[in-house]
């Protein structure tokens, strides 16, 4: 495969190529990151921004133990309940995103055969290290959502979903004087270790930035 | 005797890196560890081999022998196929079959394989389940393995997703998974040595696993789909 050297360019190639020769339907979306650092939030945020663009959209979580986040976003009157489906993990959240994602790959299809006028899955990982990646066969584009309480320190780790994300967020930048975490240094580093690709700041408690993280969804994988 | 060509196709299938998606299942054993019914190796390997004895062996291998047999003529097989949906009774274990058997004829649909397809396409229009022993049948012999194998492969994989499940479940340690596969060879080839019945005999009696899956549905606690 020819690359450029633009990452950002590269990345938007990848989602296009991928979109065209594994998915003719929906844009499957990926969210990964650790425990609590607000992938769950982050996609209520996201729902009405799709939807208020007329964009039909439906959730699939890997919750570790519970079904914890599938009866959120289903409670949360965002989305109808039918279209958020809950895929166990069997311990490995990691694993059924990557090494073998076929649950998720059915789960995907099923909503796609279901709600035949689907444009977006967003598939929230079950939380797992900095080690989490997606499979390309799984999604088209994916995320990695890290949080300032979480340690500044974190995007110089250089963990696998940090570096490999088309797209990393870090969240909860309100409480990053509350715990010490220097911002610009997370920006800073980040940006070093993922060769420029992109990285957006978020508070998904009152929606600050989320426009921007929806914006590169609807650029490298919505296309309109 | 195995032949060498198909040692690799056996290898493949056999790992937990084929992506079967078997790591989500336990068929029951969470819930009976939940239960504390299962709370040791010795309560884990006993539960192996009462699937193997009374539901493995009775049923899933007669069903797979069955639909190797036959595996080029669909109307022969889903009947089969839908036999295993009504034999069933518990919803997570039937529900469980069918994802594994269509999370396998997936995967080879993505590889191309026509019997993949075409069955893939019968399950999408409401004309079949895709079963796992169903979509074992099918896809093994599609891709030129020999019955025996077969056989083999499929309990081998059971024993591996139950001990996977029980490992993740903190029951037991990988050097018990090691040395509870070495005991289990010889129940396996035990029952691989009994005659395959025609397919109407099919029958199960594994009621602590039923049950505990039927609880499993309500179970808020769930590392595991069933």
């Amino acid at each position: 495969m020819r690359t450029c050297q633009d990452p950002s360019i590269n990345s938007t190639l990848h989602a296009a190529m991928n979109r065209q020769t594994l998915s003719n339907g929906p844009a499957r979306v990926g969210i990964g990151g650790p425990v609590g650092s607000g992938k769950t939030a982050l996609i209520e945020q996201l729902i009405p921004i799709f939807s208020n663009r007329g964009n039909e959209i439906a959730v699939i979580t890997n919750d570790l133990v519970t079904r914890e986040d599938a009866k959120r976003l289903q409670q949360s009157g965002l989305l109808a309940s039918e279209r958020v489906v809950a895929v166990e993990a069997g311990a490995c959240p990691h694993t059924v995103i990557r090494e073998d994602p076929t649950l998720n790959m059915q789960a995907a299809e099923l909503l796609e055969r279901k709600f035949e006028n689907l444009e977006v899955v967003l598939i929230e990982s079950g939380g797992d290290n900095l080690a989490s990646t997606f499979s390309l066969d799984l999604v088209d584009y994916w995320m990695f959502v890290i949080d300032t309480s979480e340690g500044d320190d974190i995007p110089r780790k250089r963990g696998p979903g940090i570096v490999q994300s088309d797209l990393l967020v870090i969240n909860k930048v309100d409480l990053a004087p509350y715990v010490g975490a220097d911002i610009n240094l997370m920006v800073k580093e980040g940006q070093e270790v993922r060769d420029g690709k992109p990285l957006a700041l978020t508070n998904c408690k009152t929606g600050a930035g989320i426009q921007e993280v929806a914006d590169h969804i609807i650029n490298n994988v919505l296309f309109s | 005797m195995i032949e060498d060509d198909q040692i690799l196709i056996l290898l493949q299938h056999g790992d937990s890196f084929f992506p079967s998606g078997a790591i989500s299942f336990s068929w029951g054993l969470e819930m009976l560890k939940n239960d504390k019914v299962i709370t040791s190796i010795s309560g884990v390997e006993s539960f192996i081999e009462c699937q193997l004895l009374y539901r493995w062996g009775s049923f899933e291998r007669v069903v797979l022998a069955h639909c190797f047999d036959r595996a080029n003529d669909f109307e022969t097989v889903i009947p089969v196929d839908n036999l295993v949906e009504c034999m069933t009774f518990s919803s997570e274990l039937r529900e469980g079959s069918k994802r594994l058997g269509s999370a396998l004829l997936a995967t080879y649909s993505k590889l191309n394989n026509p019997v993949a397809q075409q069955y893939q396409t019968l399950i999408q229009k409401n004309h079949a389940y895709g079963h796992l022993p169903i979509a074992q049948g099918l896809i093994w012999n599609s891709i030129g393995l020999s019955k025996t194998p077969v056989l083999m492969l499929s309990a081998y994989n059971f024993c591996i997703s139950v001990l996977s499940a029980a490992l993740r479940l903190g029951l037991i340690s990988h050097i018990d998974c090691q040395q509870s596969l070495i005991k289990l060879r010889e129940l396996i080839s035990e029952i691989l040595t009994w005659p395959i019945p025609d397919v109407e005999e099919i029958h199960g009696f594994t009621p602590f696993s039923d049950i505990a899956s039927m609880r499993h549905e309500n179970s808020d606690t769930r590392l595991f789909a069933n």
